[in-house]
C-alpha cells in the first residue's frame, strides 16, 4: 500500500495550525508525499511548483481564500484546470451554496470537516485518486 | 178646565206618550214611565224582556204589583214614596233583588219626576253581571297569594288584597290611604318604581324588599300598570308583587308534594345562586385582569365586530376606543405578510376561531404557512403578522385568539397580541452570533475530532484501555458538541433566513430510504420493525432535497429514539393533491397533553422525553416545523401518552405552488 501512495502528491491548503498538522501527518502516515500552504497565495505557488496530485484546499483563509486560489489555478494552465481539488470547509450546505456560482462549473468535491472522520477523509482521497 | 181642553190634554198626553214610549224603545236601557199613582203607563220592549214579564200584565198596573207582586221591594217602596216624592230625581239607585224566575237582579235606578204632569220616567241599569264579574275579579284577587295593590296618583295606597295584609302585617284599613313606599327597605326606589310606571304605563320585574312588621324581609318582583277609566284618564296603579323568596311556595308544597322534588328545586336554586355569585366574582376579577394587562386585547363578536379595546390596544394601534367600537376588526387593523401583501379575510386567525378554533401565533414569521390546510390539522400553530397602525406604519405582533363559547356556539373572540419588533431584532442578533460562533467553533472541534481519532486508532503507539477509554469519551463529548452546533446552525439560518431553497425534482422515498439506512444501526440495535409504505414508489416532487433530508433526519430519528425496544415504525409516502403527504408513526412514550401545544417550541422537551434521551437539544421539532414552512408545507401530529406519536406532513410540489 505504501508504494501505491509513495509516488501520490498531496497539497493541504488550511490556515488553522493544529487542523494542518493533523492532516499533513496522517497523510503522511498514510505514505503520501505530502506538502502544505497556510494561505491561498502560498498554495498557488506551492501548487504551480510541485503541481500534486491532489489539492485538499479550506475555504475560509487569510491573504487568498480557497475558492480565489482554486479559480487562480484553473485559470493558470491545462494541469490546473484538471487538478482534483477537495474542498475542506466548515461552511454548511447552505452557505456553500451561495458560493455555487464559483463551485458550480468545477469537478471540486466539498466536505464539512467537523462531519467527516479522518477515516473518511482517507477514503475520499483514495476515491478521488483511483487507489 | 173645559170638557174639550180636557179631551184636548189628553191627546196631547197620549200622542207625547207615544213619542216617548217611541224613543225608549230604542233605548239600550230598561225604561219605565209610571204615573202619580205609581201605575205603569209605558215600559219598553228591553224592559219586558229584561225582567220576563208581559206587557199586557204591565200597563195599567201598581209597580209593585208586577210579576206577581214580586216587584214590591222595599228599596223600591222607599224610593217611590219616599225619595222621590221629596227630590223628584234620583240617580244610581241600586236595587238588589231576587227573583223567582230570572233569579238575582242587580239593578241601578235612575228616576225623575216630571213637575207638568207628575209621571215618573225610570231608567233600569242591569248591571247584574258587571256585579258580578267584579266580585269575580275580586275574589281571584282575595284569592291570590302574592300581594296586590292599587295606588293612587300620589302614591297612596287604595285598594289592597288579603296578600298585601299576610305580606305586611297590616290590616286592610290601615293600609289603605298610607304611603306605598313606606313598607319597603327602599322606600325611594318604591317610589321610582310607581313613578316609572305612571311615564311608561307598564313596568315588569321590578326588584323591591317588602318588610313585614315583624322585620321579616320578602324580596319581591313587581309587575304594575296603570288603569284607566271608559275617557282613558290614568286612575291609579295596579300593582301585583311576586315573592321570588320562593320559601312560603316551598314550604306548602313540602308539606303537599314529594319533598325529593322540592330538595332538587332548593338545591338548584342554590346551585344557581352559587353560579351568579361565582360570575359576579369573576366578572370583578376579570375587570381587573383587562385593565392591568399589559398586552393589547381587542374583543369582537360573532360578526367580527369591535366590542372592547384596552388602553393598550390604543397605544399600540393609536386608534382611540371610540373610533373603532362597532368596526369591523379585520378592517380597521388589516394585516400583512412580509411581503407587505395584505392576508386575506379567510386566512386570519380571527376567521379561523370564529369558525371555532384556538389558535396561537408564534413569533417565527414565514410567508408561506398555509393556514388554511392547517385548519383541519388538531394542532394548529401559526405564524406572526405584521399589523398595520391608525398611520399606516407597521410592527411585527404576536398573539393568541380564542373563541368566546357559549354552550357550543361560539359568540365572539378575545384577541390578545403585542410588539414583538423588538424581539425579533434581539432574536435576529442572537441568531448572527450563534451562527459565528458556531463557525469558529467548528475549528477546535475538528481538531478535538481528528486528533481523539488518531489516538484511538493507536496510529502513533499503543495506548492502555484506561487511555483508550478516556481517549474514547473526549471523542464522543467531542461528536455531542458537533451535533449541537449543527442544529444551532440550522437554527440560525432559519430565523436569519438565509436558507437558499433549491428546486430539483426529488423522490421523496428515496430520501426516506437514505435516512432509514444511516439510522440501521439502531434500529437494529433496538430491535425495531420498519413497516413502509410508498404509494407510489419513487414518486417526484419538485422540491430542495436538503432541506426534506433534514425533516426525514429528524422526524426517523426521532421515532428510532424514543421507541421502546422491539417498536414499530411506520412511514407512509402518499401521492397528493398538492405535493406529498408523510405519516411517521412511532410506538414511543408519545407526547403529554400538556406539551403537545409547545412541541414545536425552541428548546422546548416533554419531561418524558428527557428521560428517554436525557441529552436532547430540543431543537429538532422546532427545525423540522421551520424547515417544512420554508419548504411550503405543514405539519401536525397526533399523539397518546405511552401509546405512541404520528407526524402528519405535507410537503408541497413547488410546480403546484402559484
Amino acid at each position: 500500500m505504501e508504494n501505491i501512495t509513495n509516488n501520490k502528491k498531496i497539497l493541504v491548503v488550511e490556515d488553522d495550525p493544529p487542523i494542518l498538522r493533523a492532516l499533513v501527518d496522517k497523510l503522511t502516515r498514510e505514505g503520501f508525499t505530502v506538502f502544505q500552504g497556510i494561505n491561498g497565495e502560498e498554495g498557488l505557488a506551492v501548487a504551480l511548483a510541485e503541481r500534486p496530485d491532489i489539492i485538499l484546499l479550506d475555504i475560509l483563509m487569510p491573504v487568498m481564500d480557497g475558492s480565489t486560489m482554486m479559480t487562480s489555478l484553473r485559470e493558470e494552465n491545462e494541469w490546473g484546470k484538471k487538478v482534483p481539488i477537495i474542498l475542506l470547509t466548515n461552511l454548511s450546505t447552505a452557505e456553500i451554496k451561495v458560493m455555487k456560482a464559483v463551485i458550480e462549473a468545477d469537478p471540486a468535491y466539498y466536505l464539512v470537516k467537523s462531519n467527516w472522520s479522518m477515516a473518511d477523509v482517507l477514503i475520499k482521497i483514495k476515491e478521488t485518486l483511483n487507489i | 178646565m173645559t170638557e174639550h181642553e180636557k179631551i184636548e190634554t189628553e191627546k196631547i198626553r197620549q200622542s207625547a206618550l207615544t213619542y216617548i214610549k217611541e224613543i225608549i224603545d230604542v233605548l239600550r236601557e230598561c225604561f219605565l214611565i209610571i204615573d202619580s199613582d205609581l201605575k205603569v203607563v209605558a215600559a219598553n220592549d228591553l224592559f219586558y224582556s229584561t225582567f220576563n214579564v208581559k206587557k199586557e200584565q204591565t200597563e195599567g198596573q201598581s209597580i209593585f204589583d208586577l210579576g206577581n207582586r214580586q216587584w214590591d221591594i222595599l228599596e223600591l217602596r222607599t224610593l217611590f214614596t219616599d225619595i222621590i216624592p221629596k227630590q223628584g230625581v234620583i240617580s244610581d239607585y241600586q236595587v238588589d233583588h231576587t227573583f223567582e224566575n230570572i233569579g238575582e237582579k242587580i239593578m241601578l235606578l235612575n228616576a225623575k219626576q216630571i213637575e207638568s204632569s207628575q209621571m215618573i220616567i225610570v231608567a233600569i241599569e242591569d248591571v247584574t253581571e258587571k256585579k258580578q264579574t267584579s266580585l269575580y275579579a275580586r275574589s281571584l284577587i282575595e284569592a291570590s297569594l302574592d300581594p296586590l295593590v292599587t295606588i293612587s296618583p300620589e302614591g297612596k295606597i287604595t285598594d289592597v288584597n288579603e296578600g298585601s295584609v299576610q305580606a305586611t302585617g297590616v290590616p286592610r284599613q290601615k293600609l289603605i290611604g298610607t304611603d306605598f313606599s313606606d313598607y319597603f327597605t327602599e322606600p325611594e326606589k318604591a317610589r321610582s318604581g310607581y313613578r316609572l310606571v305612571f311615564e311608561r304605563g307598564l313596568v315588569k320585574d321590578y326588584p323591591l324588599t317588602l318588610r313585614h312588621r315583624n322585620g321579616k324581609l320578602i324580596d319581591v318582583l313587581y309587575n304594575a300598570s296603570v288603569y284607566r277609566d271608559a275617557k282613558g284618564s290614568v286612575l291609579g296603579v295596579f300593582a301585583a308583587a311576586r315573592d321570588v323568596t320562593i320559601k312560603k311556595n316551598l314550604e306548602k308544597k313540602l308539606a303537599e308534594y314529594a319533598i325529593e322534588q322540592d330538595l332538587k328545586v332548593i338545591e338548584r336554586t342554590k346551585q344557581l345562586g352559587e353560579k351568579i355569585r361565582e360570575l359576579e366574582e369573576s366578572k370583578a376579577k376579570d375587570g381587573a385582569i383587562l385593565a392591568s394587562i399589559g398586552d393589547a386585547l381587542v374583543v369582537v363578536d360573532k360578526e367580527g365586530n369591535i366590542i372592547f379595546v384596552n388602553n393598550v390596544f390604543e397605544e399600540l394601534l393609536l386608534w382611540k376606543k371610540g373610533e373603532v367600537i362597532g368596526k369591523s376588526m379585520v378592517e380597521i387593523i388589516p394585516r400583512e405578510d412580509e411581503g407587505g401583501i395584505e392576508v386575506p379575510f379567510e386566512e386570519r386567525i380571527l376567521s379561523l376561531v370564529l369558525s371555532g378554533k384556538k389558535v396561537t401565533t408564534t413569533t417565527t414569521t414565514t410567508n408561506t404557512a398555509n393556514t388554511a390546510n392547517a385548519a383541519n390539522t388538531p394542532v394548529v400553530v401559526l405564524p406572526s403578522y405584521f399589523y398595520v397602525r391608525k398611520d399606516k406604519s407597521r410592527f411585527l405582533a404576536s398573539g393568541t385568539v380564542s373563541p368566546i363559547v357559549l354552550g357550543t356556539t361560539v359568540i365572539g373572540a378575545v384577541e390578545i397580541f403585542r410588539d414583538i419588533t423588538r424581539e425579533k431584532e434581539i432574536d435576529k442578533a442572537k441568531s448572527e452570533f450563534v451562527s459565528l460562533a458556531s463557525h469558529q467553533l467548528r475549528t477546535p472541534t475538528t481538531s478535538i475530532n481528528w486528533y481523539s481519532e488518531m489516538l484511538i486508532g493507536e496510529e502513533v503507539g499503543p495506548l492502555n484501555q484506561k487511555q483508550k477509554e478516556y481517549c474514547q469519551e473526549i471523542h464522543h463529548g467531542n461528536q455531542r458538541m458537533i451535533e449541537l452546533m449543527n442544529a444551532l446552525l440550522t437554527v440560525s439560518r432559519i430565523e436569519l433566513g438565509t436558507f437558499v431553497i433549491e428546486k430539483k425534482a426529488i423522490s421523496v422515498s428515496d430520501i426516506s430510504d437514505d435516512v432509514l439506512e444511516e439510522l440501521q444501526n439502531q434500529i437494529i440495535e433496538k430491535e425495531l420493525r420498519v413497516d413502509k409504505d410508498y404509494e407510489p414508489e419513487n414518486y417526484k416532487i419538485e422540491n430542495d432535497s436538503t432541506l426534506v433530508r433534514i425533516v426525514f433526519q429528524n422526524l426517523l430519528a426521532n421515532a428510532v429514539e424514543y421507541s421502546s425496544k422491539a417498536g414499530i415504525i411506520k412511514v407512509t409516502i402518499e401521492k397528493s393533491d398538492f405535493g406529498v403527504k408523510i405519516k411517521v408513526k412511532d410506538s414511543g412514550c408519545g407526547v403529554p397533553l400538556y406539551a403537545q401545544d409547545k412541541l414545536f417550541v425552541k428548546f422546548f422537551r416533554a419531561s418524558n422525553a428527557q428521560v428517554v434521551k436525557p441529552d436532547g437539544t430540543g431543537l429538532g421539532l422546532y427545525i423540522t416545523k421551520s424547515i417544512i414552512e420554508t419548504l411550503g408545507g405543514t405539519i401536525s401530529f397526533n399523539s397518546q401518552e405511552n401509546i405512541g406519536t404520528e407526524f402528519l406532513v405535507n410537503i408541497p410540489d413547488r410546480r403546484l405552488l402559484k
